[in-house]
């Protein structure tokens, strides 16, 4: 059991913050899809630097970094502020990936060097009114015709569907078919006509997803990823390709942003007090309490990273880490409603954006599984428990 | 960077474990006859005969000169199987009167002839461990004292029913005393955040086993989702508690700058897990956990008492909120 870093990863370290230092952009991305244009210039400097795909195999063009070398980058960046993938998430964290695993030569040729360089904005065309949590429910329906599948149906919460080039689509081919047999994941084109898009208004004011309506949309049968009617197993194919580096750069800004509070307690008072809030007992400690789940988190971070490290397959544990890192900014940033008071609502200044990132907080512990179905993962996966459902 | 135990780290562990179950199985508690306080004799005889107390000891003393990580993962695994206190105290005091230039001291602790507890409660005159104890472990705000006691104590069970406790005199910690520095205190904080983890871990098994055996409405328990996501979260407060001691124990071994603020928050960590997880798994119990025939309560009772030897809460949380920022 050791922290130490291989001569070789405290190079690379210096390496990236250097080149971080020297190109991370001054200028804030602008919220929600508003930024696309500000995400595709990112990439570009990100590919032509040579940090495009880094867990991409090198011979589809990604870095191929190790996992501890993977590990540094995301501290390094989020130390530096680096951007946040943005429109360019689903292509660079999901679709890309699955096409490395199962997309023929063509597929891969057409889209793996244009999603690194920033320019193919994907979405991801999953969940459904009637089928949010449980996925394998979807009724989004698609009839082989000739050499095209003819899609009629519904999807929503597809984050950036107005700006995407591409969608990877989940949809039923199989006629009769049931829960997770007869799927198949396809490439759209959302240009496709057919398609209409209804952005959606979030709590946090950004209208960044989307329901998108396929009335009879043709989709050319080449455009099928891994087999026909067997589209669940492309969908899971990813499962194992993100390994554990998550969560990383939330970790860091959490640990800033719990120094931030601080800082501030210390010369500022809670709303109704006239003493500094690190004065406070209870404040203090609540504070401190912070600090000690951070390094928590920080730990069940690098002790995860470590086994995937040494060849341990992902399992349930990373349910753990979102349940833990949603839970603790949600507690952070509530922390800092608490200090702030009635700064928040000046119109500027310290306190006013603490309300967004609690807002934030909470949307973002929705999204890619709730906190009870985190729970669930881990009941059935972790603790193997008798199924619920 | 390699965050976890090692195969050989495991091993050890793994057979620390094998041994306190063949040895110590929770059932015997529940025998009407069983005698607690001899017991806790028993198993810290057990305990110096397998070399736990000497077990990062020096050599020369005895001892078998592990380092303080593979001494966390014993401690664990004591911990996990409600071991007497006075085997982590003995071996802190140990080392600590080797330190201090009391070799005849150490060779006392570590053959078994001397037993050592530990001053607590708010005006410093409870014993923890008290049945058979030569010497007192006394914390204080920087450092650790070892005193010799003068005159054996009289025991009886303590509050937790498993430890032997005893209220003294004051005087009776007066007698000859010697004194370790900080790193002695962050030791004492590793030895009682493992075994406060290792609780923390029996009673999410204790939950999980009983949730898939026992049958209520036809179906096992565990298939309900109000107790599967109790037990989901008792893992979550283990994982990260676990997570966090290793962190401490790697940074106490090498020394790093950071290694008084990961061990308070490793502490912290731990006590919190043991406490909520010991409570929690009463709940998943239902009224055999509320009896003397399910370990549910050692479990929570030990988790408390560990919760007021290791350092005052509140005490705790003023000494992270002292410590300078993290380096990340």
């Amino acid at each position: 059991m050791d922290l130490l870093w291989a001569p070789q990863d405290i190079e690379f370290r210096q390496e990236v913050r250097d080149w971080l230092g020297a190109n991370v952009p001054r200028d804030k991305r602008p919220p929600g899809t508003e930024g696309a244009d500000f995400d595709r210039a990112w990439q570009a400097r990100l590919y032509a630097g040579g940090w495009a795909g880094l867990n991409w195999p090198e011979a589809y063009g990604g870095r191929g970094l190790s996992l501890v070398q993977q590990m540094i980058w995301y501290e390094e960046y989020a130390k530096a502020g680096g951007p946040s993938a943005g429109t360019l998430f689903v292509a660079l964290a999901h679709a890309g990936p699955t096409l490395i695993a199962l997309g023929n030569d063509q597929q891969k040729r057409h889209h793996l060097d244009a999603i690194l360089k920033g320019e193919q904005v994907w979405c991801q065309g999953f969940s459904e009114p009637g089928s949010g949590s449980d996925l394998a429910s979807l009724r989004t329906k698609g009839v082989v015709d000739g050499d095209h599948i003819v899609v009629s149906g519904q999807k929503i919460w597809t984050s950036f569907a107005d700006k995407a080039d591409y969608q990877e689509l989940l949809i039923r081919t199989d006629p009769g078919s049931e829960r997770h047999k007869g799927l198949s994941w396809v490439i759209c084109d959302m240009r496709s006509p057919g398609i209409t898009i209804h952005p959606i208004r979030k709590m946090t004011g950004t209208a960044d997803f989307c329901s998108v309506f396929y009335d009879e949309v043709r989709i050319p049968l080449a455009n099928v990823v891994g087999e026909l009617h067997h589209g669940w197993k492309t969908a899971m194919a990813t499962l194992g390709f993100e390994r554990g580096t998550a969560f990383l750069g939330d970790v860091v800004s959490m640990t800033l942003r719990v120094e931030e509070l601080i800082e501030y307690a210390r010369s500022n008072s809670l709303p109704g007090q006239s003493r500094p809030a690190w004065q406070d007992d209870a404040f203090r400690r609540r504070l401190a309490r912070h600090r000690a789940e951070v390094a928590g988190l920080r730990a069940l971070n690098y002790a995860n990273l470590s086994r995937y490290a040494q060849g341990e397959v992902p399992g349930g544990e990373g349910s753990v880490v979102k349940l833990y890192t949603n839970q603790l900014s949600e507690a952070i940033s509530r922390t800092g409603i608490d200090l702030m008071g009635a700064h928040l609502l000046d119109g500027e200044g310290d306190g006013s954006e603490w309300k967004e990132t609690w807002l934030h907080n909470i949307v973002h512990a929705i999204g890619g599984g709730t906190a009870d179905i985190q729970r669930e993962i881990i009941a059935d996966r972790v603790l193997e428990l008798p199924r619920s459902r | 960077m390699n965050l976890n135990p090692t195969e050989e780290q495991c091993q050890i562990a793994e057979a620390v474990g094998d041994m306190m179950r063949s040895e110590a199985p929770f059932d015997r508690w529940f025998m009407v006859q069983t005698d607690m306080l001899a017991e806790e004799r028993r198993l810290l005889d057990f305990g110096t005969e397998m070399g736990w107390i000497g077990f990062a000891a020096p050599e020369s003393a005895g001892g078998s000169e592990a380092g303080l990580i593979d001494e966390m993962l014993v401690f664990r695994e004591l911990g996990a199987r409600l071991a007497p206190v006075g085997v982590g105290f003995a071996a802190l005091a140990a080392r600590l009167a080797l330190s201090a230039g009391q070799p005849q001291w150490a060779h006392d602790i570590l053959t078994g002839q001397a037993g050592v507890a530990l001053v607590a409660g708010a005006d410093g005159r409870t014993l923890l461990g008290a049945a058979g104890a030569k010497f007192a472990l006394r914390i204080a705000a920087d450092s650790v004292q070892l005193s010799s006691l003068d005159q054996p104590c009289s025991a009886s069970l303590g509050w937790d029913g498993l430890t032997s406790v005893a209220q003294v005199e004051s005087s009776l910690t007066d007698g000859e005393a010697v004194s370790g520095g900080r790193a002695f205190l962050n030791q004492f904080r590793l030895i009682m955040a493992a075994q406060l983890q290792g609780l923390a871990r029996t009673a999410v098994a204790e939950s999980n086993a009983y949730a898939k055996e026992r049958h209520q409405f036809g179906r096992a328990i565990g298939s309900f989702q109000a107790v599967r996501h109790r037990i989901a979260d008792m893992e979550m407060a283990n994982r990260r508690a676990e997570a966090a001691l290793y962190y401490a124990a790697v940074s106490l071994e090498n020394a790093h700058a950071d290694a008084d603020f990961q061990l308070l928050s490793a502490l912290v960590l731990a006590q919190d897990a043991a406490l909520l997880n010991a409570q929690t798994n009463i709940a998943n119990h239902g009224a055999i956990g509320v009896t003397e025939e399910n370990v549910g309560h050692f479990l929570l009772k030990r988790a408390l008492l560990f919760r007021l030897a290791s350092g005052a809460y509140e005490g705790l949380l003023d000494e992270l909120a002292e410590q300078p920022a993290p380096v990340i």
